[in-house]
């Protein structure tokens, strides 16, 4: 495994680490790994899983690669006016062409947590060369039991109601700080408020994205952590926008329910980079069944 | 703008230097030495920020991520406080090398500034410290890490309690060795100061900095002590507080080291 410091991007303010795997020509035949900013976060990701994830993907011979989005980690700030919105899949497009040239990628697989996930969807949906994209937490439309699943755990814990009533829980603090306005609002009304460049899609513009991904034959991996309500909406919501297309030989739902949004605690960690690794792995298969390119780590 | 990786072979860092712009004919350059685990996450965006504007004031600044962190080769298991020690050393004869200065300012919070003690006091070349919130008890700093932990455990209604003895804080490990180099971490105790300017910038006044601060004066350094209530970067922020930054600090520290090398 060798790592590379990269400045890339038509205006070179882009910073970028690849992870090579340590034999070159079995990458060349597998898709390139892009792995997409989470929210602010730098691109060693949460807990620098984003790391790990790289390092473990290029074990497996595959070329990864993290990058921070203009403005966010070491990447300056865009000078031409473009949305977030639409420089995100611009960049995330430059990426795909900095691997091509450099290591004459034809394919890729994007993976983001969060909003990593979100734009993954985008990029994917523009671009003919995504091929997969491990999407972590994505898109939700809350449902009246959006509060419940947010703080069920809270609420069926002792030691929360111990901590209520001995004043110690950030419940109060958010009520003493006046946050009860912002908690009553839909979480995509707040996210829209704070960032005005960030558009959740309708149900049915949701729908129509994806039921493309899939008819194209991109493989997409649903991995929801118990900690996001995305996963108590999935059924409501994934499986209903998708339809007759939810028995696609494309798609995969994965769950890690016991873990948090941020996959704090390691074993957790270990969970999703597991999980992500194996699925890169068998979508590679699938689009080189004879090939025996990777290997086993 | 050039990021890239130095240091040893075996042990690559990752950094970025920021060439200045301007040809102000600065003395010093600046590394700059981050706090570890989320603390440097959570920071991340205000050094970056303050490197841009150390940067507009005509210094060359290096970023740089210890082994083991950030984008730097090495398992997040495998750093040691003396291994990240060696870093900042490192990072000062590299930042030398690409920007053609001799003398260095080493800019460092909370863990990153009691590095910085513990790396100048070695050098001759780092003539300037700037200590931002340091750590100066490094067993206070796990007991608070630990106690961190286990509350956001409760928080988010998990098991925090490792089943196989090993300590993890807020999204990563603490081995044994790293959390007994932490504990015998003690500015109080540290090797004596060479440099000859120091300021040290608090965001609250508590008996420990003020401690700390008579405690810089035995040294013979010329000591500045600053103040200022500002958002601390290093802690959690919620909502619409993500990715603030705290300019009144980063101006405080960029105008303390303009006027010294004008």
């Amino acid at each position: 495994m060798k790592e590379k410091a990269l400045l890339f991007g038509k205006t070179r303010s882009l910073v970028g680490v690849l992870t090579d795997p340590e034999h070159a020509d079995s990458a060349a035949k597998a898709p390139g790994v892009i792995i997409l900013n989470s929210g602010l976060l730098p691109k060693i990701g949460p807990n620098r899983l984003h790391v790990r994830i790289a390092r473990r993907l290029a074990a497996a011979g595959f070329v990864a690669m993290r990058f921070d989005f203009s403005g966010i980690g070491d990447s300056l700030p865009r000078k031409d006016g473009m949305t977030f919105a639409r420089s995100a899949i611009v960049e995330t497009q430059e990426a795909m062409d900095l691997l091509a040239n450099a290591r004459g990628l034809e394919h890729f697989i994007l993976m983001g947590i969060c909003s990593g996930a979100d734009n993954s969807v985008r990029v994917a949906y523009e671009d003919a060369r995504v091929a997969g994209a491990a999407l972590i937490d994505s898109y939700a439309f809350p449902t009246p039991q959006y509060f419940w699943y947010s703080y069920r755990k809270r609420l069926l814990n002792v030691r929360s109601w111990g901590n209520l009533l001995a004043g110690k829980s950030d419940l109060l603090a958010k009520i003493r700080k006046g946050r009860a306005t912002q908690m009553r609002q839909r979480p995509a009304e707040q996210n829209e408020r704070l960032n005005p460049d960030w558009h959740m899609p309708t149900q049915a513009e949701l729908a129509k994205t994806l039921h493309a991904l899939l008819e194209r034959g991109t493989d997409l991996l649903f991995l929801y952590s118990g900690g996001s309500p995305a996963y108590f909406n999935y059924l409501t919501n994934l499986k209903g926008l998708l339809g007759t297309l939810q028995d696609s030989p494309h798609l995969r739902l994965e769950f890690l329910l016991d873990s948090d949004h941020g996959f704090t605690l390691l074993h957790h960690q270990k969970m999703l980079v597991d999980t992500i690794t194996a699925w890169v792995k068998s979508v590679a298969r699938s689009r080189q069944p004879n090939e025996n390119v990777l290997s086993t780590a | 703008m050039k990021p890239f990786y130095f240091g040893t072979p075996e042990k690559p860092l990752f950094g970025v230097f920021h060439p200045s712009p301007q040809k102000l004919n600065r003395k010093l350059g600046v590394v700059i030495c981050n706090p570890i685990g989320q603390e440097h996450i959570r920071a991340h965006r205000a050094l970056r920020l303050l490197a841009a504007r150390l940067n507009q004031a005509g210094f060359h600044v290096l970023r740089f991520d210890y082994y083991g962190c950030g984008d730097s080769a090495g398992e997040s298991e495998e750093g040691t406080l003396e291994q990240w020690r060696q870093d900042v050393e490192h990072a000062v004869v590299e930042l030398k090398k690409n920007a053609r200065v001799s003398q260095v300012a080493l800019l460092g919070l909370r863990l990153g500034a009691s590095l910085s003690w513990l790396a100048g006091s070695q050098r001759e070349d780092v003539t300037c410290l700037m200590l931002w919130e340091p750590v100066i008890s490094g067993a206070h700093y796990v007991q608070r890490l630990l106690a961190h932990h286990e509350q956001w455990g409760i928080d988010a209604g998990l098991q925090t309690k490792s089943t196989n003895g090993d300590l993890e804080v807020l999204g990563f490990p603490l081995p044994s060795t790293l959390r007994q180099s932490l504990a015998r971490l003690n500015l109080f105790a540290a090797p004596a100061l060479r440099a000859k300017r120091v300021i040290l910038l608090v965001n609250e006044e508590k008996p420990e900095t003020l401690e700390l601060r008579a405690h810089l004066a035995q040294f013979g350094s010329a000591i500045d002590y600053q103040q200022i209530n500002g958002l601390r970067v290093w802690a959690k922020q919620a909502g619409a507080d993500k990715g603030m930054v705290p300019v009144q600090i980063l101006q405080a520290l960029v105008a303390w080291l303009s006027q010294l090398d004008s």
